[in-house]
């Protein structure tokens, strides 16, 4: 069986009311959806938090599921739209991170290259942010992306060409803000 | 030294989190087992105040008859708690065996 026909069959067995069929879905799907919220900024433990919340979401959700696209990218949609609605009420603590992030952390080397990237990534647009977390660090195609984030094809393709090109540079040796002599 | 494209990949396996976390799902399983007691306690809430109001309104029309057949009452309200504690213990029994969506989870 492969893995979209065992989520579809564990999608039905949790409608008809099996929390172990769930339980399967969490621990199956977990990593993407924790990696794409934190992947989006933020500190790891609400990031964690989140997604907690993204697997209630989805649990009470499970009748609108149609299965027209993959059970992760359903899953990471909920989360972007739980982020989107906690960014717009945590607009203070991101500017507080984002100073924090400035200040912080001059020491080069791999927590210098960390900090290049987290402000980086901080500097995308939200939803370019989320489509470059999708399609280049978690492997998911254009196609469940575009699902996932509900944006047209062609904008996630525009997206994350642009986002990745921002990131490589931030990271080549010229691009990033640390002394890394 | 790594090219940027190598580089970023391996910044953002640092923070991947792990494959397998029993306790995350622990965690989530805590959660919906909280909203599903909550809302089984508001909607059991509500059917209790409708029930207290519909007595309280047909109270004096039944009151005569109800006490007049008290004692009767009387053993068919313990019979009806004693099946529905029969109904709510099988329930919680794993008669029909538990569903097994352990199999293939290697292959996660």
């Amino acid at each position: 069986m492969n893995a979209q026909d065992l989520d579809a069959e564990l999608v039905e067995a949790a409608r008809r009311g099996s929390d172990a069929a769930f339980e399967r879905i969490v621990a199956r799907h977990q990593k993407a959806v924790r990696g794409f919220l934190r992947r989006l900024g933020g500190d790891a433990s609400d990031a964690d938090d989140l997604a907690q919340e993204t697997f209630v979401a989805a649990w009470r959700e499970l009748e609108r599921f149609r299965g027209q696209s993959s059970v992760r990218s359903w899953l990471c949609g909920i989360a972007y739209r739980k982020r989107l609605t906690l960014r717009r009420a945590r607009r203070r603590a991101d500017v507080r991170d984002a100073m924090f992030a400035e200040t912080a952390g001059q020491g080069g080397g791999e927590a210098g290259d960390r900090l290049d990237l987290a402000r980086a990534m901080a500097a995308l647009p939200i939803d370019q942010r989320a489509a470059v977390s999708l399609c280049l660090a978690a492997d998911f195609s254009h196609a469940e992306a575009a699902a996932a984030l509900n944006l047209p094809l062609g904008t996630v393709k525009s997206h994350v060409a642009r986002g990745r090109a921002k990131l490589l540079q931030a990271l080549s040796p010229e691009g990033g803000e640390h002394d890394r002599s | 030294m790594t090219d940027p494209e190598t580089r970023l990949a391996e910044l953002w396996s640092l923070d991947e989190p792990p494959a397998r976390d029993p306790v995350f799902v622990g965690a989530v399983v805590a959660r919906i087992e909280a909203r599903r007691l909550l809302s089984t306690v508001l909607e059991r809430a509500a059917m209790a105040a409708a029930a207290l109001a519909v007595a309280w309104a047909a109270w004096p029309f039944v009151a005569h008859d109800l006490i007049r057949a008290g004692p009767l009452l009387a053993v068919a309200g313990a019979l009806g708690l004693a099946v529905w504690s029969v109904d709510v213990t099988l329930e919680r029994l794993p008669l029909g065996g538990y569903e097994d969506f352990t199999r293939d989870f290697a292959s996660d």
